[in-house]
């Protein structure tokens, strides 16, 4: 059964991006309400952009980037670690749940790793149910 | 190098009267101008009475008796002030722990140059707001705020002089527990000497009439030698029993500040229906902002979130949320975005919370060391 | 560097604001935590003042010649304008001010109209007639704890040191009634009960049950807008018949000063003004914002010639014939009386251009002809 939760994941183009793709192409299903942004490395997601995604509706949101030690370039997923550490603790702030932000480190061959963090991160959010916020916007 | 005690007092007689313990910050300053070591000074002094300290820029040595005295009813913020409009000079500042926290920040980001100034620390037992503070002295010290004096923070009181010469103290514990007293920052501060400074200057463990003095930097102990060989100020060595003296007193202050801490940023942390109800308020005027001391940038990625239409409040998570990502492991907790803020949200207790987060994560203490915080390294580590 | 007090001249609250000077110059604004009024707390409006101001400051008079403004000695322009002044009859002639001028311009301009005989002189009070009543709340202190308030207007937005005072008193358990044109505003959502309104003059007509019957001795009845000076009365009225306090927030910095020393006009009468003069002398007031550009271009061609004095270039430039600049509130000294009719002294911050006449200079050339 598809619920109607809506899935942000933001993906390094030179590894989870792929990792989707490899799924794709082995036609491994995961879940559909997950949409997509290719971005060209961990390192360019802001904290901000996450905030963003929870603001404009998203329910989750995943980050992918490369294995320690394989960013395309150098150490940008050695910053975007280095900025996770504090999404959880933002987003807390405002009612969203920490469950509801995840990041994972996943290559391009890893189109099973991909399928199944997808698929776990979805029963959660699934879980957790639409993003309820206390704020009103007028 | 490590810290050296010392005490010392103004050699100048109308000072030493004027100023507290001594005069010896007085003193001080005006050896800095007169030895033309900094082009400029900048301090606190009362703009029109004791409950009006505002910062002060002194260039004429003759202006600084002036500003000769304490004040505690001075929440100000020089950070700004240093990094903004006084880059291009050589400047002897005065500072209690919140504004060298502040200053460190600021220096990490390379927005001054630390060889310019000299920086003299203050003990600071916390500061007063104006408003409440003149209340607070109508209601426990049955007395017209007028005509107070001189207000001192001592031996756990807040004790005021009036014009007639009496004196009336009534304990800070007494205060607070009724919701007076000082600001809630300076309550949960966990700083009262700033050993982040070149010098710091206090009355702890010190005879009367002198001033106690840890010299923490090379800069500071050659700032003092030279003024006691000018004949400026005189000095002498503390007892041990006075270094131990000041020690605990510095205890008892951290001690308090742990029950406000766990207070303010547990027991009594506003609920999220409550922060709901503060974000319905907020009418973007961007008060926060400007005033942080740790936001300095040109271009503000809130405003490029936000402004979208002045008459709604901004959604918190791209407003205050945007704003934590950009500073809060830098928060000092000076809480000059409480106290600017038109509708009275309690930010502070939000962006030091984050702090203390910060710190437990990855040991980075806002306002100390030489290091920016691990977010900005581009190792790969 | 210097710090310097100062009150905030961009609504008529009368916060105070520290102005920071380097050079002659306001180069930013500092929190003046003393103040009673606002406690270092400032709105944006009031923060970027001085900016805005500064950016449109200029300093020389401007002549329309061929429909263009060209700059103009101060000699020439003061001595044309006392040209046209006395060759017209002082019934031909109108002056239109605002609470943007202080008191003592207020008293001077009283002054020079009655030895010109020029009686078609007034401020234009956004509807609101002059104050003089005994149901003004005499501090803002009072709202803090308030049982209840009744709003008219968006009052955290356009005087958030007002909506500060709200948003203490709802916090003390204060419940907030509010009444506005707008679905939804920064105020609806921060009441307990919102009314959406078409008209306030109807509102106040059948004013409903339900909020009459919340008010008493305590409470406070907030407004920053009317449509005509009725309105007032009608208010005046039913805080009459449960003892409620008021507290009307007028638009400028000096409204209620203002109204003190020379007439007070609402929509009609500036057109009626208008309508009736050859010369129109402006000072310090947008008349552009109070009708829309177009409708007041079309009245303002009709007349012979316009003086536009400004403290900073309007964006719209109508057919003036002359522009004068004037000192801007920092570069003068003065008092302005804030909308609860408190009265507070300002100090000058920064030199004026030399160059540049004050009001006062200006009308006493005009009067040595």
């Amino acid at each position: 059964m598809v619920s109607d939760v809506k899935i942000l994941g933001f993906c390094c183009n030179w590894c989870s991006y792929g990792g989707a793709d490899t799924a794709g192409t082995a036609r491994m299903q995961y879940p559909p309400n997950a949409r997509i942004i290719r971005v060209m490395c961990s390192g360019r997601i802001n904290i901000s952009m996450i905030l963003k995604a929870f603001k404009e509706g998203a329910d989750g949101v995943f980050v992918g980037g490369c294995h320690m030690g394989d960013c395309h370039y150098a150490s940008g997923n050695y910053k975007w670690r280095r900025r996770a550490k504090m999404v959880g603790d933002i987003i807390e702030e405002f009612g969203i749940e920490k469950d509801r932000f995840i990041f994972e480190w996943i290559s391009a061959s890893e189109g099973e790793k991909f399928q199944t963090t997808m698929t776990n991160f979805e029963k959660t959010i699934t879980g957790l149910g639409p993003l309820k916020r206390g704020f009103k916007p007028i | 190098m490590d810290s050296e005690f010392l005490e010392i007092k103004s050699k100048d007689d109308e000072v030493c009267k004027l100023g507290e313990c001594g005069g010896s910050v007085t003193s001080i300053l005006k050896y800095l101008l007169e030895s033309k070591l900094v082009d400029k000074v900048l301090t606190i002094g009362k703009y029109d009475d004791i409950y009006d300290g505002v910062p002060v820029l002194i260039e004429n040595p003759k202006d600084v008796n002036k500003t000769a005295g304490s004040l505690h009813c001075a929440p100000t913020m020089i950070g700004d002030l240093v990094s903004k409009f006084l880059n291009d000079f050589k400047v002897g500042v005065v500072v209690k722990p919140c504004d060298s926290m502040a200053l460190n920040e600021l220096e990490k980001r390379k927005r001054f140059d630390r060889d310019n100034l000299y920086i003299i620390g203050l003990n600071c037992g916390g500061t007063l707001m104006p408003h409440p503070a003149q209340k607070m002295f109508e209601l426990f010290y049955d007395v017209n705020p007028e005509d107070i004096l001189k207000e001192e923070i001592d031996k756990g009181q807040i004790i005021i002089e009036l014009k007639d010469g009496t004196e009336k103290g009534v304990k800070i514990d007494d205060l607070e527990d009724k919701g007076w007293g000082r600001r809630e920052n300076c309550q949960r501060c966990e700083i009262m000497i700033p050993r982040n400074t070149d010098l710091v200057c206090g009355n702890w463990g010190a005879d009367d009439g002198w001033t106690f003095v840890e010299i923490i930097t090379e800069k500071g102990k050659e700032l003092i030698q030279a003024g006691i060989k000018a004949g400026v100020i005189e000095s002498k060595s503390p007892k041990q029993e006075q270094i131990e003296k000041r020690a605990k007193l510095e205890k008892i202050m951290i001690n308090l500040m742990k029950k406000f801490e766990t207070k303010h940023l547990e027991t009594e942390y506003p609920s999220l229906e409550e922060w709901d109800k503060y974000w319905n308020r907020c009418i973007e005027c961007y008060g926060c902002r400007d005033v942080c001391p740790i936001c300095w940038c040109r271009e503000c990625e809130i405003e490029k979130l936000n402004k979208e239409n002045h008459s709604k409040s901004p959604d918190p998570l791209t407003f205050q949320g945007v704003k934590l990502s950009h500073m809060s492991y830098s928060c000092i907790n000076c809480g000059q975005c409480d106290d600017v803020c038109p509708m009275e949200i309690p930010l502070s207790k939000l962006f030091y919370k984050l702090q203390k987060k910060y710190r437990k994560k990855t040991g980075y203490n806002a306002g100390f060391g030489e290091e920016l915080p691990p977010l900005y390294s581009p190792e790969m580590e | 560097m210097l710090i310097k007090h100062s009150i905030c001249p961009s609504c008529s609250v009368g916060c105070g604001i520290n102005l920071i000077c380097i050079d002659n110059e306001v180069v930013g604004t500092y929190p003046y935590k003393k103040h009673p009024i606002n406690e270092g707390k400032n709105c944006s409006n009031g923060k970027n003042y001085y900016k805005i101001n500064k950016k449109n400051s200029f300093k020389t008079p401007l002549k329309n010649s061929g429909n263009k403004l060209i700059e103009f000695d101060w000699d020439r322009t003061v001595g044309s304008i006392s040209e046209i002044i006395s060759s017209y009859h002082s019934d031909e002639i109108g002056i239109i001010s605002s609470g943007k001028i202080t008191n003592e311009e207020a008293t001077f301009l009283k002054n020079f109209a009655k030895k010109k005989g020029i009686r078609k002189i007034g401020v234009y009070s956004h509807n609101f007639p002059k104050i003089s009543t005994e149901k003004l709340i005499s501090n803002y202190d009072e709202l803090n704890n308030a049982p209840f308030l009744f709003i008219i207007g968006d009052i955290f937005v356009k005087n958030p040191l007002i909506g500060r005072r709200i948003a203490i008193a709802s916090d003390n358990g204060s419940k907030i009634f509010s009444a506005d044109y707008s679905d939804t505003s920064i105020t609806s959502i921060n009441s307990d009960n919102y009314f959406k309104i078409s008209s306030i003059t109807e509102f106040l007509n059948n004013f409903p049950k339900e909020i009459e019957n919340e008010l008493n001795k305590d409470s406070v009845i907030i407004f920053n807008q009317l449509e005509d000076k009725e309105d007032f009365e009608k208010i005046e009225k039913i805080s009459n018949n449960n003892d409620s306090k008021i507290l009307p927030v007028l638009s400028d910095p000096n409204s209620y000063g203002t109204m003190e020393y020379l007439p007070t006009l609402d929509k009609n009468d500036l057109i009626d003004l208008i309508d009736g003069v050859k010369v129109l002398i402006i000072i310090n007031s947008d008349i552009g914002d109070y009708f829309g550009h177009a409708e007041i271009n079309s009245k303002l061609k009709k007349l012979d010639e316009i003086m536009f004095l400004t403290e900073s270039l309007p964006e719209y430039m109508s057919n003036f014939d002359y522009v004068l600049p004037i000192p801007q509130m920092s570069e003068k000294s003065g008092t302005l009386t804030n909308t609860i009719g408190k009265s507070q002294s300002f100090e000058k911050v920064v030199r004026k251009d030399e160059s540049v006449f004050s009001i006062e200079k200006i009308f006493n050339e005009i009067l040595k002809d």
